[in-house]
């Protein structure tokens, strides 16, 4: 349990956010709550949370408001071996948990080994024998508590994939055409200088957000519904932005090109060559890229091979 | 699609390798949850467009589907993503769906008009009859005000006009609509002017909802007015709890139900409160499908995390709502039946089941997360008088207690 605040200004700011959080049920005294929040001051707004005297801003207390007491409370609590707390948590997530799983890994025997092992990491089980250790003192309320373990899950599945992905066998790549890739350092004999720096010029003007739209569909094979669900926007928002991308991206680079020296036609023609490749550059890039697919999904571009698409 | 560039996901691809450090998983968390500040939200996107394990997160992160609503419907998870609700968008999108749905209409209206002109025909009269009404509900809530106080009843046509005691014969919608309360149900209208999410509309089927004012005649008085919904759309065949929201539904056709069929429907519902209260008033609404009315007559369990209801007597039961989390509670006073589970997961329906819409408790910036243990509705009113609960109050595992007397539209936390 981290130490309690050295303010005293601070101890009474928390103090209404100590009631509303409930965190006395679980012996957390207020001043330790105190602590907890100032912890979280200090890493998500560091230029604000001064130690001293200095008062507790605006800002700070909106920020804090703004954070899920209740359930940080009972992650706190559970972190500092409170056996109510423990108990609660056990009875609200811990088949919550084994739901999350199985969404995640869509396999019965793989979602009881992660969510067992998850659990084991937030009762904080160490394997050196040097005392608990729970994950749950690294939530910090920002968002629920459900969606913060829902996203460790996802994470630790993510690693585990990781991890089995350097340990896949010779005869799993040949499986999945591994031998087919080629180096990744050789350049594409295609590229042209003035094509990518047009390209990462029209890139760099887009937001965040058309990024992560466009990687998402076009890197990752993510479909409409699964962008529109993370970003909380509509399939045909996303539909439409993506054409909006597409179009716009074709006019800038145009206007990249022409800029660098191209006449009009050289430009148009360098992209429409690309446009009647994209298919079979993309999965071909997938494929060097990422050689055996992280997470088998029917969804995503099927890696096929090369000389089958020198066909079509 | 419009194909991007081969270029753009080369270059795309090459950014991927850039990505080193990632977020931690509680900034990931807040960012599916849009609970993070814009500035935060932007590095995120940042981080994300470079980095595919951490798309890879944030997507196998998703929640699984909120509620299982009937095709055709918009689920309620859709408004919780901020999803605009535009009529362009869906299956109406496509043109000739949009032409096939107006031909459709112009269809039952001929048909009505070739099968009922006699109905129409009153309902015009009434209307002539009656310039200076009103349609009383605003517009957007697709409720319709009748009016059953003795002076409505004196504009009815005797057709229309109910014997005390006995359900109505039939009344067409447009009679309905045709006639509004009297300045005292100006609380009716108030009252439900307060809760919109509630006053929903099934977007598939087009119905009326006829909103029938009372006002009791113990002592006149207007706190003694409360309001009685009664349903009578065409959702005889849609026995399928549908989300509700608040979108405009036209007029509709309404369909007559015999008198045979009337006097079984009573007998089998002669337990429904609302439905005797619709007897005492003598209102002249109704036409209602047996399978509507025993709907109304329904006893409530949860069994296994899913809400049952059983219509006959608990011989058979049929799961009432699906969701995604366990149910653990309910409550239900006559047609107004509230559920709750875990996460704080919380529906209501105002009609005897017929159709849901999801309530998030939310006060000064904190939203009811932890599970709901238990559900009571209480008449905040009392006097023993006959009135449809007005508050609910529910209480969680962490011994919150959380009440609203509007039907769950504004909250208090004890």
């Amino acid at each position: 349990m981290p130490k309690p605040a050295q303010s005293g200004q601070e101890a009474d700011f928390a103090a209404p956010l100590y009631e509303r959080s409930g965190a006395a049920a679980y012996g957390v005294s207020e001043e330790q709550f105190a602590a907890i929040l100032s912890e979280i001051l200090r890493k998500y707004l560091p230029r604000n949370s001064k130690t001293g005297s200095e008062r507790v801003s605006l800002q700070e207390a909106d920020f804090c408001a703004s954070l899920r007491l209740e359930e940080l409370a009972l992650a706190r609590a559970c972190a500092a071996g409170n056996e109510q707390a423990w108990k609660d948590f056990v009875s609200r997530y811990r088949q919550k948990m084994h739901g999350m799983a199985l969404h995640i890994t869509h396999d019965g025997a793989h979602a009881a080994e992660l969510a067992d092992s998850l659990f084991a990491d937030l009762y904080g089980v160490s394997p050196r024998a040097e005392g608990r250790k729970s994950k749950l003192v690294f939530y910090t309320g920002r968002g629920s508590l459900e969606g913060w373990l829902r996203t460790v899950m996802a994470q630790e599945f993510v690693n585990r994939y990781r991890k089995q992905k350097r340990t896949v066998s010779l005869e799993e790549q040949t499986e999945d055409g591994v031998q087919f890739a080629a180096d990744p350092s050789e350049p594409d004999p295609t590229a042209d200088q003035r094509l990518e720096a047009a390209t990462d010029e029209a890139l760099a003007e887009l937001s965040p957000e058309d990024r992560f739209t466009l990687a998402s569909y076009y890197l990752d094979g993510r479909t409409l519904a699964e962008i529109a669900r993370t970003l909380g926007l509509h399939e045909s928002s996303v539909s439409r932005r993506l054409d909006r991308l597409a179009t716009g991206l074709r006019k800038r680079i145009l206007a990249g090109l022409r800029g660098l020296g191209m006449s009009h036609a050289q430009a148009a023609e360098a992209l429409e060559t690309d446009v009647r490749d994209i298919q079979l550059n993309l999965r071909k890039r997938l494929t060097q890229d990422s050689g055996p697919k992280t997470f088998p999904d029917s969804r995503k571009v099927p890696a096929q091979d090369p000389s089958d698409e020198s066909n079509d | 699609m419009t194909e991007v560039p081969k270029t753009v996901c080369d270059r795309l691809q090459g950014l991927q390798r850039t990505a080193q450090a990632h977020p931690d998983a509680e900034l990931l968390a807040g960012f599916a949850e849009r609970a993070l500040s814009p500035d935060e939200r932007d590095g995120i996107l940042e981080h994300l467009a470079v980095c595919g394990d951490c798309r890879e997160v944030v997507t196998l992160a998703l929640p699984a589907g909120a509620v299982s609503a009937p095709i055709g419907i918009e689920t309620e998870t859709d408004q919780s993503l901020g999803i605009p609700a535009k009529a362009g968008n869906g299956w109406i999108g496509s043109p000739a769906l949009r032409w096939a749905a107006l031909a459709t209409g112009v269809a039952v209206a001929a048909s009505v008009l070739l099968l009922h002109p006699k109905n129409l025909n009153q309902a015009m009269l009434t209307s002539e009859k009656q310039p200076a009404t009103t349609i009383a509900q605003p517009s957007e809530h697709s409720q319709i005000a009748a009016s059953t106080d003795g002076i409505s009843n004196k504009a009815m046509p005797d057709e229309a006009r109910p014997e005390p005691g006995q359900l109505p014969d039939k009344l067409n919608p447009r009679q309905a609509s045709a006639r509004s309360p009297r300045p005292s149900h100006g609380m009716l209208a108030a009252n439900n002017a307060r809760k919109p999410p509630a006053m929903g509309k099934l977007p598939t089927a087009p119905g009326t909802r006829a909103q029938a004012g009372y006002r009791a005649p113990a002592n006149g008085s207007t706190s003694e007015t409360f309001a009685t919904s009664a349903e009578s759309n065409l959702m005889a065949q849609n026995d399928a709890p549908a989300i509700e929201k608040a979108k405009q539904v036209p007029l509709a056709i309404q369909a007559q139900a015999s008198t045979e069929q009337r006097a079984s429907d009573a007998g089998a519902a002669s337990d429904a409160p609302p439905l005797k209260s619709l007897d005492t008033a003598g209102l002249s609404l109704n036409p209602m499908s047996a399978d509507q009315m025993s709907a109304r007559a329904g006893a409530w369990s949860i069994t296994e995390g899913r809400l049952q209801r059983s219509v006959d007597s608990g011989q058979s039961w049929q799961s009432a709502l699906h969701t995604d989390r366990p149910l653990l509670c309910y409550a239900a006073h006559d047609e107004d039946v509230w559920a709750g589970g875990q996460a704080g997961i919380l529906y209501h329906s105002s009609n005897g089941g017929l159709t849901w819409m999801q309530v998030r408790p939310w006060i000064n910036s904190q939203q009811l997360s932890s599970d709901i243990t238990h559900l009571e509705l209480r008449d905040n009113l009392g006097n023993g008088k006959p009135r449809p609960p007005q508050e609910i109050i529910v209480s969680t595992s962490n011994n919150e207690i959380w009440t609203s007397i509007d039907g769950g539209t504004t909250w208090d936390k004890k």
